[in-house]
């Protein structure tokens, strides 16, 4: 979350708004990007319509909890602690990229939970982009 | 199967934060959109 809001000026400078989806309430879903001083459209999506509807995947126990994942999840638990999960705990998360025409420009479907895009990829998607306004 | 480059963006209405209905679509409409589906905790 730090660094989608750290990084949230540079996607604004390539011509992008930035969205976030949740799997919480409303009121949650509020809570979360208030906490996390979220400057950026957050919607909630408590029945998931929207993570099936771009077919994001619940993950096995090996992308949740496996090895792959146990070193990145010490390094968050040891650098943000732990809270108590919002949502479905498999539901893996994504991202992607859509233009003005309303097409995928960019799609991350993560192979575990702490696989996460590389801002600088979407950034050079975001670059080659028409916009409105820059 | 997940979707790929080039396929259209599914359309889906979510209320936001403050309770108000959003249909995804209108937040591409005038520039592009990175979105971001979260696992998000606490």
């Amino acid at each position: 979350m730090v660094h989608l809001r750290k990084d949230y000026s540079r996607f604004q400078d390539a011509g992008a708004d930035v969205a976030v989806v949740t799997m919480g309430s409303v009121e949650q879903t509020a809570g979360f990007c208030l906490k996390h001083r979220l400057s950026f459209r957050c919607v909630a999506d408590p029945d998931l319509a929207a993570y099936q509807a771009f077919r994001l995947q619940r993950g096995g126990i090996a992308q949740i909890a496996g090895p792959a994942v146990w070193l990145s999840g010490l390094k968050s638990f040891l650098r943000h602690g732990t809270a108590k999960p919002v949502g479905r705990i498999r539901q893996l998360h994504g991202a992607f990229v859509i233009d003005t025409c309303g097409i995928l420009q960019y799609v991350h479907y993560p192979a575990n939970s702490f696989d996460n895009p590389s801002h600088d990829e979407i950034v050079t998607v975001l670059d080659t982009l028409p916009t409105t306004a820059k | 199967m997940p979707l790929s480059i080039g396929d259209p963006a599914p359309d889906v209405e979510l209320p936001d934060d403050d309770g108000d209905d959003v249909r995804l679509s209108s937040l591409w409409r005038h520039r592009p959109l990175l979105l971001f589906f979260l696992r998000h905790y606490g």
